[in-house]
């Protein structure tokens, strides 16, 4: 089996095997587990539930515990072994390899994924003795422990991404603190929903509104996970190779998967927020990626370049999914604005009546922050790339979206909270009470501005992004010397 | 194999790293690096090793860019940094292990492959301890395995003899010249001088990123040197002898060491032609006639102070 194993999950599972953390995590667990499950037995003092309780007593205690472990410190174990690896020493060695940065994403999620199964089926014996007290579900029991897996899984993906994604250790802490922040809400979502699950008896398969929501949980899981596995790939590939199509391929593929579906059941249901809600959470995901398009660096490098197409349209469709700053900037507006479009559009044709504030609300939203984007690539270019590195450029968008928000609360004050000082370039004017078409007609012109500023360095970025003319074609890769 | 690098350039915004540097390397040659610190000698062997981009110029390995096929070299490149991870949880035959599957060798190809750079390095006494039990040379040796385990036909090492023990240097210096003797390409960077003299068979000198520098020692000698300190014996008093070089022309200072004179006098082969013919039409019977051999230390102090212009 060895031989056919990715080389990175093998060398992670032989690091687990000896690691000494895994095995005291292992052994706590089991010793506060059986504690824990001690103490909630002798606590019990109705002879009663015996028959009806205690079951489902003990696997919550179960359950709570691997939430902690795996929702809590798993996250921070693998976080930290990645941080830990983008050191020279380490990451750069693999990368004189062959090994492909897919490989190494994959072999790290796959050893961490054998290790969540290694601690769930550590507490099996706790799991069964909760089945033999009675009360427990099983079905129930084992759809809860399943969304656990599924819901460590994503984490796992998010945390190795932010690893990836933090360029030092002051960066890394910060995320460690928000992960202290957003891991207990997760923690918390899960242990209520097991709790509604496995008491309650909420949710049952057979019934067709709980299994759209279990396939709509599972699309998103893996959306979320296929979304975060490509960006960790991009992120962890050689600055100078083609990071942008794969990334943006698949975001763009999600997209549209999500929008069909979205479309399809607003059109059923003319009353739900599915139009909304897959056009806020696109028009976020597009805000992140201008984050960090924002934060590249200029130019193009001989690798990106060399797979540019002499073809005008061709060229053109490349701009927008390669590499590069202004291309993925171009990218995420394009899609936002075919987010809102399809949205406004969608939504007129089914409540032509009915007044779509929660469109006007995200086209504000994604304008205005997108707007403050492309006003700090144009800062930097002119200006800032004197002093500091392309990297803080995304740093200084969030400084102008603070100030520029910030501003016109100060100005307005006395004004009245929706006059046009206080709409134009301010993020929160996305959720005032009511929205006007004037309001959304300055998150348009704040936009054009920003695109206006940004012209010189767009042209100048399109001028560059042409094939090499002494590029020679590529070499035939050479046989690996195994035999 | 043909390593050439053209005028590589490497640029960390105001910072010239690397400073259109140029040199070459073939099959069997072990080519010294050397430069004080913060010359760019990583970064030069980080480029060369696929591991960094070049602001400018090329690297070409038989007559391919690395620059644009990384992908192509990398089985051509064993990589042999200045620092090993201290894993742990990890011992040194899985860690050579890993990188021998990392580079597509599977089943009896691999276990071979393994077991010949671990007989090779010598490591198989150790090859069942954590990586952090190691010692310094111990761990050297480790990396030297997993560089060689691709069997690549270039070898970049940054440093490999820091740190070690007079004896773990010896061991590194002798494994160097059995690698050079099998034919591989060996680009090293090192600041034990004396021992590079000893290994290379032609140096690189770089300072602030621009090249000072390159060929072999003796060559970069006579290039770096206007005079040159000559040793003459003859089978007379070593005063007399002494009289007579200081009257030969082309003779600027000498004195007396022991039954030797040592003779400073201009830089060149002809320059010693001229005072040898002069010495033996006197009717002086020389027995000993020799330019002072010098070493890397001395042309490294010569060229990184900028006596080479």
């Amino acid at each position: 089996m060895s031989l056919q194993i990715n080389p990175v999950t093998l060398k992670e599972l032989r690091q687990i095997v000896r690691s000494r953390i895994v095995a005291a995590g292992l052994i706590g667990l089991l010793a506060i587990a059986l504690v824990a499950v001690t103490i909630v037995l002798l606590n019990e003092d109705e002879p009663s539930a015996v028959s009806t309780k205690y079951g489902t007593t003990v696997f919550h205690t179960i359950y709570i515990l691997l939430c902690l472990l795996l929702l809590f410190a798993l996250p921070y174990f693998v976080a930290i072994r990645m941080g830990a690896e983008r050191s020279n020493e380490h990451l750069d060695l693999q990368f004189t390899t062959i090994l492909k940065p897919r490989q190494f994403v994959d072999g790290k999620i796959a050893g961490a994924v054998v290790l969540v199964i290694f601690l769930i089926s550590a507490t099996l014996p706790f799991m069964v003795l909760a089945h033999f007290l009675r009360g427990l579900d099983l079905t129930a029991a084992l759809i809860s422990v399943v969304m656990l897996t599924m819901i460590v899984i994503a984490t796992i993906c998010a945390a190795l991404l932010l690893a990836i994604l933090a360029p030092s250790r002051v960066a890394r802490g910060l995320l460690l603190l928000g992960g202290v922040q957003a891991l207990p809400i997760m923690i918390g979502f899960t242990i209520a929903a097991n709790y509604g699950l496995v008491s309650e008896g909420n949710f049952s398969l057979s019934n067709s509104s709980d299994f759209i929501v279990a396939l709509v949980f599972c699309g998103i899981w893996l959306s979320l996970c296929l979304i975060l596995r490509r960006g960790s790939i991009a992120l962890i590939s050689p600055a100078g190779s083609n990071r942008g199509p794969a990334f943006r391929w698949w975001v763009t593929g999600i997209w549209l998967f999500w929008g069909v579906i979205a479309v399809d059941y607003y059109y059923r249901k003319p009353t739900g927020d599915s139009l909304e809600a897959w056009g806020f959470l696109s028009v976020l995901a597009f805000a992140l990626c201008s984050f960090i398009s924002v934060a590249l660096a200029p130019g193009y490098s001989r690798r990106v370049l060399a797979r540019v197409s002499p073809h005008p349209f061709r060229r053109l469709m490349q701009f927008v999914f390669y590499s590069g700053a202004e291309n993925g900037l171009v990218w995420a507006l394009i899609m936002s604005l075919l987010t809102v479009i399809i949205s406004a559009v969608g939504s007129a044709a089914v409540r032509p009546h009915s007044g779509f504030d929660d469109i006007d609300s995200f086209t504000i939203f994604i304008l205005t922050i997108l707007g403050y984007i492309w006003f700090a690539r144009a800062i930097w270019l002119w200006w800032l790339a004197r002093w500091i590195s392309w990297r803080f450029a995304a740093l200084a968008a969030i400084v102008l979206l603070l100030i520029g928000s910030a501003v016109p609360y100060v100005i307005g004050l006395g004004q009245g909270a929706t006059g046009p000082l206080w709409v134009f370039g301010n993020v929160f004017a996305a959720f005032a009470d009511d929205i006007t078409e004037g309001m959304v007609g300055g998150a348009v012109l704040w936009i054009l501005l920003a695109l206006l500023v940004n012209l010189p360095g767009l042209a100048r970025a399109f001028r560059e992004f042409r094939p090499p003319a002494d590029m020679p074609p590529p070499p035939p890769l050479l046989p690996t010397k195994t035999d | 194999m043909k390593l050439e690098i053209n005028n590589l350039s490497r640029h960390f915004g105001k910072l010239r790293a690397v400073d259109d540097i140029s040199f070459s390397l073939g099959d069997g040659e072990v080519v010294g690096f050397v430069g004080p610190n913060g010359a760019g000698k990583t970064t030069t062997l980080r480029i060369v090793a696929t591991l960094d981009e070049a602001t400018a110029g090329d690297v070409l390995l038989d007559g391919i860019s690395l620059l644009d096929y990384p992908e192509h070299a990398r089985r051509q490149i064993g990589y042999m940094p200045d620092a090993l991870p201290e894993h742990a949880d990890m011992t040194a035959h899985e860690y050579v292990d890993f990188f021998g599957r990392a580079f597509g060798f599977r089943g009896a190809a691999l276990h071979e492959a393994v077991a010949e750079v671990e007989s090779f390095t010598g490591i198989e006494s150790f090859r069942d301890q954590t990586l952090k039990k190691l010692s310094k040379g111990m761990k050297q040796r480790v990396s030297l395995a997993r560089a060689l385990v691709h069997r690549p036909s270039l070898l970049v090492m940054d440093e490999p003899a820091n740190g070690l023990d007079p004896r773990a240097r010896i061991e590194l210096r002798e494994l160097v010249q059995a690698l050079a003797e099998s034919g591989k390409a060996i680009l090293i960077s090192s600041h034990i001088l004396a021992e590079l003299g000893e290994m290379c068979s032609s140096v690189v000198i770089i300072e602030k990123g621009r090249l000072m520098g390159s060929g072999t020692v003796a060559t970069l000698a006579n290039d770096t040197q206007d005079r040159q300190q000559l040793l003459v014996r003859a089978l007379v008093p070593a005063a007399e002898l002494l009289r007579a070089l200081l009257e030969t022309p082309g003779v600027t200072e000498a004195f007396q060491r022991n039954e030797t004179c040592v003779a400073t006098v201009a830089a060149g082969n002809e320059a010693l032609a001229a005072i040898l013919g002069s010495l033996v039409a006197r009717g002086l019977p020389v027995v000993e006639f020799r330019p002072e051999q010098i070493g890397l230390e001395q042309v490294f102090m010569r060229v990184t102070r900028g006596e080479i212009a």
